[in-house]
This record gives C-alpha cells, structure tokens and sequence, in this order.
C-alpha cells in the first residue's frame, strides 16, 4: 500500500503544476462540448430529470392518481422510515445480499480465471459454458428456477431423494431462512461468468517474462500466483467489486419474478419494497423516499469505491 | 492528476445543490407539468380497453366481446390491451398519474373505486347504472363495489363464488373417503390421505392471497358477515377480536398438522392449480374464477366441488358464497369518452351478458348464466342464489397497505410460523388505525 | 510441466465438470421439457420426452407472438447500444482530453447514471414520456436506454486516459485535430473495450423489462422478457408451453452469443477495462 501512494501523490503534483498552462491555452470547454453534448443531452432528459423528479416526489404525500393531489410534506417519509420495521428488514436483507453476492461473484470469478489460465486442454469449453448464464435474460432464470426448485412439482427434491439425500428436502423458497440465500445464489449462477471473464482478460495481459523470472527465482505455481499474477489483478478486483455492488444493490429482477418479496418478506429488499409502497400501496411519496435511500447508500459506496479505484488507476 | 480533495468537495456541493433544486423548484414544475398535457379531443373513434383478463373464461371471454363489437362496424373500435394480474395495477397507476388513462378500465372495485373516485379519476356513471341496473341481479352487492360518496363510479360485471373446496374423486375413492360434509369429517378424511402418503390440499401462497382466502373461509364461520364488516369499518369490532384470532388458528394448524402441500409457502396459486390438476393433491379451495377456464382447457378428471365444511361449533351458519369482483368503469382522462359509453352501454345488454356467461364467466346480467354459461359455473351460480349474505374479499375492502401487506404477508407469516394468530391480528388492527 | 498439469488436472476438472452440469442442466431440462406436453412433464419432470412433442412451440408462435417481440428486442437493443457506443466514447474522448472547469464534477454526476434502478424512474419517466408524447413509441425506450451512457464513459475514458502520450503526440505532430484524433486514433485502439462494453449494454437493454411494461401500451410491441412475462402469466399451469417460451427466449440469444463468441471473447481478452 505504502508504495502505491507515493506515485499518486506525485503525479497529483504534476497535474496541479499544469493545470494553469493548460488553462490559459485555449478555450477547452469550448471544444469539449459537441463531444459531450450528445451524451450530456440524454442523459440530463430522460435519466437526470425523472430522477430529480424521484427526489421531488419523495418529499410529498401522493397516492400517484391525480397530480392535483400532491402534497408537500417536508422530511415526514423519511422520518416514518424509522418505524417501518419491513423497510429495516428490506436494508438489511439488501446489504446481506450485497456481502453475499460480491463476495461470492468476484471468488468464483477470480478463482475460475487463475484455474482456467492454466492451459489446460478444454478451457475454452468451460470458458464457453460458465459465460452462457449472462446472456439469458434475468425474467427467464427466475421462471426457470422457480420451476426448478418447486417442491411440489420441481426437479431438486426428487433429485435429492433420488441421490438418497432425501432428508435435505426442503420448501426452499417458501422457507424464510433459505429464500434470501437461494436469491443470492441464483444471481450469481447469472453473474459470475462476465466477471470470470474480465479477470481472464487482466491475467492474460500480464507479460509472461513476470512469470518466467518467477520461476527462475525457484517459485512454484502457488507463489507465483500469489506474488506475481495477484498483485496485478488488484485494480481489476477493484473494478468487478464496484460493477458487482452496484448491480447487487439495483437488485429487483430475479425478486420481482421469483418471490414478490415474499414468503412474508423474507426477500423483501428496498427496491421491492418501494415498488410496493408506489405501486400497490397508494403511498408513491414514501416508496420515493425508500428509492432515495437506495440511491444514497449506492453513491456513498460507489463514490467511495471509485474514488479508490481511479487512484490505483494511474500508477 | 489534479487536485482531487478540492475536487472532491466541489463535487460534494454540486450534489447538495442537485439535490436541493428540485425541491425549490418541484411545485413550479409539477403544475407546469400538469398543465402541459391538455385535454386532446380525439374523434377517431377507437377505445382502448385494460383489463387484467389474459387467460381462461376471461380471457376468452373478452376477446368474444370484443370482436363482437368490432364486427358491428358503427366506427368504433375497441382496442383491448390484456395486462398480467401482478403488473396490472403498476400500468394502470402510471396511466392515470401520467394523464394516460385507457378509454375503458376494467379492474376490482371496492376500496379501489374510492381510491380512484377520491383522486376524481373516474367518470360518474350513475346515469347509465340508473338505466341499467333493472337488468342486473344483485345490484346491491353490485353498488357496494362502485359507489363513493352516494354516486356510482363503475358497472359491476362478474361475480364470483369463494368459499367452494375443489377435490379429486378418484383420489377420495382409491383412499375409501366420503365427500366430507363438516369440519371434523374434513380433518379425517385429511389423516387418511396423509397416512397413505397423499397431500391433502394443494395450496401455493407465497403471494399471500391463496392462504388468506382460507382465512376468509374461517371468518366466514367464526365472526359472521356483519362482524367482518364492523372490523372492517372499525366500528364495534376489531381485527383482535377472538373470532378473528380463532380463524387465524384455524388457517395455523393446517400448517401445523401438515394438512398443505410442500411448497405451501413457496410457490404460487398457478403451481398449486397444476399440483391439484395433476392429481398430486386430493383438495383446493379456491374461487369460482378456477371453473371458469375449464370450458378452454378441460381439467384432465372430473373435478368435483363440495360446500365448505362446517364447524361443529361454527358461531355462524350463514351461507356466504363470495363477491362481485370485476368492474369496468371510464377513467375521466380518457381520450374518447363518449364512445366509451357506448361501449359499455352495450357491456350491459342481454347479448353481451350472454357472451360473457358462454365463455365461463359469471355474469351479473339477469339470466346471462341459466342460459349460456358452462355446466360448471351455472352449479355454482346456483349456490349464489339460495345464499343468504355476500362478502367481498377482504384486501378488496382494506386500504392496500393492510390488505395487500398486513393481511397477505401475516396469512404465510402464519403458515410458516413466523407470527401466532394473536400478533397476526394485531398487526391487521394497528395497520388500520394508522390509515384511518 | 507434463506431470504437474495431470495433478491440477485431476484436481480442477471435477470442479469444472460439476459446475458446468450446474449451469447447463436446468437449461437442458427446460428445452428437453419444452418437447413434452403437459400430462408427460406432470408424471416424470426427469423424463427425457418419449416423443418429440411440437405442440408447445406452434402454440408460442401462434398465441405467443414470440417472434414479434423478439423482433422488437432486437430492433431497441441494436439501436440503443449502437447509440450508447457512439454516445459514451465521444463524452469519454472529453473527459478524457480536454481540461475545464468543472470537468470532474460533471464526470461525477455522470456516475450517479450507474446506480440509479429502472424502477425509481418510472413514475416520473411515465410523465415525461407522455409530455413528449413518445409513450408506446420504440422511442421512448431508445431514448431512456440512451441515458445510459455512464458506464461507457466511465471505462473509455480511463483507457482513453491511458493511451500512452506518444501516440498522441505523434498524431498532434502530424496536424491531427480532435475530431480526426478521436475518429482515427482512438477509437481503433479501443476497439477491445468497446465491444466488451457493447456486451454488458447489450445485456442491460436486453433484460430490462420494467420500461417496457409501463412505456408500452400496444401489445404489439412488448419485448422479449416482457413477452415472456404475460405468456406465462396467461399459460400458467401449463409447464410445457412455458418452457417452450422460455427456450425460445433463451435458445435465440445464446445462438447469437455463439455466432459472434469469437468477436466477444476476443473483446474481452484484448484487454477491454483496463486495470
């Protein structure tokens, strides 16, 4: 760690000492905007503008029919927040699966990717199949394993019994404790595969003689593993965390179809949640409110994340 | 690279400021917003149609009604967009938030007449319910869906039965059972299956609903119509009351005795329809609206329907069978009213009422189902008339956020053990005063 | 070298036999069930089918209009993620170039696109989208999805950024102007990364199914998951045709990811995101 802030804090030094000269050149604003603006241009209107229409909802009282009837409430949503017991079970249900399915997604990718860079006959197969999940749309593989794991008439109780583990037949999704991990672990079915891959980009841009003069220097597989290919993989880690957090905390898909957020709540999370209090509830200035904390807990990660992250970027 | 802490705190700032405009400025924008959408007048005469009807009798039965009156060729055209019952509602709120409501909007009445006739979304159609109402039969349970505040804001269309069991005969049969009649012959014929090793009752409630019903069934029994409606009302009777925490219990110890079939918890109303039709369950109680499809896709055995069984100590004897649900009214931002109003002036006529019955549907047109409707649903309407009191389902009657929450979400919290009957009716009551 | 690889070999191929089996079985069984009728799937959902049963599938094409929303995904996601290819690398080109005040703030603010759900947009989007009268339009769905160019300009520009300076130098020397720097130099070199990127946009677009339940009002025009969506609500007791809905909207994307695998894998391994 101790070495990588030293380049930072250099080329931070750098960058100040230019930006003046750099300033008082030419306009640069000036030619920047039409390759901004296409960009700019759609973002502000059809994502920055609903959304500062979210913010604006979530402090009014609406039951979402008539736009004459919004009210004005101030912070009142986000104080009723704290005595809604579902939406402290929703946040928490949220940064479980947030643990669960980053910690799970970025070790089975990383893991994968080392296994299949050893240049073992059939890789590419594997490769191949592990990264098909990613391409089937998420309403599909929450029907199929609802099919799947129903106990009544799905595959994986019969299996179970068939293989004469019989006893670890369960209700599955209708149990409470399992619904949520079931989820997690159905997402990262769908997921791993793309974050495999981009690790197996990052480990075949190592340059081979790093690994050559590791093995001069007497290393075997595991050293070289752990001393050269992992320390370089740092910033690509870096990066699935991020895409993988962000995507694990927009989760509402594979909910939505699945469970509903249901068996009472077990899978409730905050994006559910909200869409209940909008959508069913008659309450779309309070599910606003939940969607702003979403929002909020995601930036302040994100930032975090990035921030970090673009400073290993430029050793 | 630059200065990135300086960076940082402006970035900061700017979020401040971003998060802050829109407050300054969301009165100004929303009624500029309001303002933006006016009224268009549009002769061209076609009528967009929303219902929740994708499958079976409905589904069918829409389709014929609409076709019929396509062919009329008057210049109106009914354009009918079929939406899935769980998407249905976040469509419809977004039509009517957006100013883009359908012509004709078919959906459950009730509470949702209120909510929608409170917020002025909905045309009053008293005049026509006037005109039409002698050719309906139970045109008071009718215009308990449709009325707020003295007027009539929907035509009722469908009714249905509720509290009916289904069951396998050849099941019964190969297992030496009677069709049970009261509770306790009920619970033995239950014990029987269950030791040769068959599920008793295909139930799949994780959307909370299929198990409240059964609830239902046991208030039915416990507290009586008028009780229900007091708690309902809040008027005399609670939610805690011991009739209400006694029908949870009830619904607690199929559960508990291991009456329901595995995925119970798990799986939804369609998989216990397929658990029940693939003969893997021996009963499913459910409404009338599971007949209704036969007429398109024949059960693969002769499905038998029984009353549902009394209590030796059931408090109330009343014959209760179930409800009007589906309504069809005309939103007041719809882009052709007055075709609507044809259309649905026609909606209300013998021929149409004959159309909806033929297709499986309980129509509420007098003498629609006699003469049309399958064999089926004609048994089962014949039940409605010999009743003596009509309940609506309950979430239909409760603000959302009780029904749809408290009610479905503590009917499974129930069933998996989470909540006793006691906490499951605390939760109804407290949820209803906090809405009051 | 020979013997070492035969130990990792007994170790790593169970671990990828087992995996593999555990992603292609339930897709194996939905497209092997979707060729049994219903009675068949109810008495042995194992059983291979004992004839090949097509019943289900001219029931989804017949009923199903699954071709009409296949159509219609790819029309919107070939559009949309040709937009956001175009959108992103042009807005990553200036952050990634030009300094001016404000620069970073914005790139922040960009960022925010990343996180926001589909689901907290739609209410206020409904709205928009009814002012600018594009509701049940491809449109409105193109231009929504055209919003989502922060991922993009998020990892073009970080390879933007790490072009090395000589490259540019070199063509500044040669009187190259921004236009011709972007079109010429940079965009060739990043080819790597935007294919990568158009995969996960391709992705995005493709599963997203909120925007098209509420923006879409002609049935007509629902996409694929969405299609998929109402079919089996409408087929729900019958396993056979919803898995034959399912295998056609799984089977179809997976042939395209097979035809172009080549040019995706490719991508990827060319070092698209550099870390």
């Amino acid at each position: 760690m101790a070495t990588e802030t030293i380049p930072a804090t250099r080329s931070a030094a750098a960058g100040a000492a230019a930006r003046p000269r750099v300033a008082g050149l030419a306009p640069e604003w000036l030619l920047a905007i039409p390759f901004l603006a296409p960009a700019l241009f759609f973002y502000a209107v059809f994502l920055l503008a609903p959304l500062l229409g979210t913010l604006a909802l979530s402090v009014t009282d609406w039951s979402g029919f008539n736009i004459a009837d919004i009210e004005f409430v101030g912070l009142d949503n986000f104080r009723a927040l704290g005595a809604d017991s579902v939406f402290w079970q929703s946040l928490q249900h949220n940064l479980f699966f947030l643990v669960g399915s980053v910690i799970l997604k970025t070790t089975v990718a990383l893991a994968l990717a080392l296994a299949l860079d050893q240049n073992l006959p059939f890789s590419n197969v594997f490769r191949g199949v592990y990264l098909m999940p990613t391409v089937i749309s998420l309403v599909v593989v929450g029907i199929v394993f609802t099919l799947v794991l129903s106990p009544s008439l799905g595959l994986i109780n019969p299996f179970l019994e068939a293989i004469g583990l019989g006893q670890l037949a369960g209700a599955w999704l209708g149990d409470p404790d399992l619904a949520l991990p079931i989820v997690i672990a159905i997402d990262v079915w769908h997921g791993f595969g793309l974050y495999m891959f981009l690790f197996i980009s990052r480990l075949i841009a190592i340059p081979q003689d790093l690994h050559d003069a590791a093995f001069v220097d007497g290393a075997n597989g595991w050293q070289d593993i752990l001393h050269i290919t992992l320390p370089l993989m740092k910033s690509m880690v870096a990066m699935v965390i991020l895409l993988a957090s962000i995507e694990a905390l927009k989760l509402f898909s594979i909910v939505y179809v699945m469970t509903k957020g249901g068996p009472n709540h077990a899978t409730e999370v905050l994006s559910t949640w909200a869409y209940f209090q909008a959508f069913t509830a008659n309450n779309v200035g309070y599910g606003s409110a939940i969607l702003v904390v979403l929002l909020a807990i995601t930036f302040v990660l994100a930032y975090i994340q990035v921030t970090r992250f673009q400073v290993q970027e430029e050793i | 690279m630059l200065n990135r802490r300086r960076h940082h705190v402006s970035v900061l700032l700017l979020g401040a400021i971003a998060l802050l405009l829109p407050l300054l400025a969301a009165p100004a924008q929303l009624s500029a917003a309001q303002e933006a959408s006016p009224e268009a007048v549009q002769a061209s005469g076609e009528v967009s149609l929303w219902t929740e009807f994708t499958q079976g009798g409905e589904g069918a039965g829409i389709e014929e009604l609409v076709e019929t009156w396509n062919a009329m060729g008057n210049g109106i055209t009914v354009s009918h967009r079929p939406i899935g019952n769980e998407e249905f509602f976040t469509v419809i709120r977004t039509a009517l938030a957006g100013g883009e409501p359908p012509d004709l909007l078919q959906y459950e009445g009730y509470q949702q007449t209120r909510d929608f006739a409170a917020a002025e979304q909905l045309t009053d159609l008293t005049d026509l319910w006037e005109t039409a109402r002698d050719g309906f039969l139970l045109s008071e349970a009718g215009e308990r869906a449709c009325t707020y505040e003295g007027r009539i804001y929907c035509i009722p269309y469908t009714y249905h039965t509720g509290f009916q069991i289904y069951y396998n005969p050849e099941i019964l049969e190969a297992n030496g059972i009677e069709v049970p009649q009261t509770w306790d012959e009920f619970t033995a014929a239950m014990d029987t299956l269950k030791a040769a090793g068959v599920t008793p009752i295909a139930l799949g409630a994780i959307d909370g609903w299929p198990a409240e019903h059964w609830w239902m069934a046991f208030l039915v029994q416990r507290c009586g119509v008028e009780t229900i409606y007091d708690a309902i009302e809040q008027d005399g009777a609670a939610f805690t009351d011991d009739c209400f925490v006694q029908a949870a219990a009830d619904l607690q110890a199929l559960a508990q005795n291991g009456y329901l079939s595995p995925g119970a918890t798990g799986e939804d109303y369609p998989t216990a329809q397929a658990v029940f039709l693939s003969g893997q369950a021996a009963f499913f109680q459910t409404g009338s609206w599971f007949a209704s499809g036969w007429e398109q896709t024949p059960p693969s055995f002769d499905v038998g329907i029984m009353p549902f069984p009394r209590f030796a100590d059931a408090e109330f004897g009343e014959d209760v069978t179930g409800a009007v649900t589906h309504v069809f009214a005309i939103p007041t931002g719809a882009q052709n009213p007055e075709a609507a109003m044809d259309v649905l002036e026609w909606m209300t006529t013998e021929e149409a009422g004959a159309i909806w019955a033929r297709n499986g549907n309980m129509s509420l047109i007098d003498g629609a189902v006699e003469g049309n409707a399958p064999e089926v649903i004609q048994e089962l309407w014949a039940t409605v008339g010999d009743a003596n009191a009509a309940l609506p389902w309950i979430e239909n009657e409760l603000p959302p956020g009780v029904g749809e929450d408290r009610v479905y979400s503590g009917s499974v919290a129930l069933l998996t053990g989470e909540m006793t009957p006691e906490q499951f009716g605390q939760s109804i009551q407290e949820a209803l005063e906090a809405s009051a | 070298m020979q013997r070492s690889n035969t130990i990792k070999g007994l170790v790593l191929y169970p671990v990828f036999l087992l995996l593999a089996a555990a992603i292609l079985y339930p897709l194996v069984w939905m497209i092997y069930s979707s060729f049994k009728d219903n009675p068949a799937i109810f008495a042995n959902v194992f059983a291979l089918p004992s004839s090949l049963y097509l019943g289900n599938y001219v029931t989804v094409f017949t009923e199903g209009a699954m071709g009409l929303y296949f159509r219609n995904s790819l029309l919107i996601s070939v559009v949309s993620v040709a937009g956001l290819l175009v959108f992103s690398s042009l807005a990553a080109y200036a952050f990634a170039t030009f300094r001016f005040r404000g620069s970073t703030p914005l790139f922040m603010i960009l960022l925010l696109g990343l996180m926001v759900p589909p689901q907290a947009l739609i209410i206020s989007g409904f709205k928009l989208m009814s002012i600018l009268n594009l509701l049940d339009t491809y449109w409105a769905l193109i231009f929504t999805y055209f919003g989502w160019t922060s991922f993009g300009i998020l990892v073009l520009r970080n390879f933007f950024q790490a072009v090395p300076r000589d490259v540019k130098d070199a063509a500044r020397v040669d009187g190259a102007g921004h236009w011709q720097m972007f079109s010429q130099i940079m965009l060739p070199l990043a080819r790597p990364s935007l294919s990568t990127i158009a995969i996960f946009y391709f992705m995005w677009v493709w599963n997203e199914f909120i925007y098209p339940l509420v923006y879409m009002q002609t049935p007509e025009k629902y996409t694929i998951p969405l299609g998929v969506l109402f079919f089996n609500g409408r087929y729900t007791i019958e396993w056979g045709l919803q898995m034959a809905a399912l295998a056609v909207a799984t089977v179809v994307p997976l042939l395209v990811y097979y035809v172009f695998q080549k040019q995706f894998i490719r991508g990827i391994l060319a070092g698209a995101l550099k870390g």
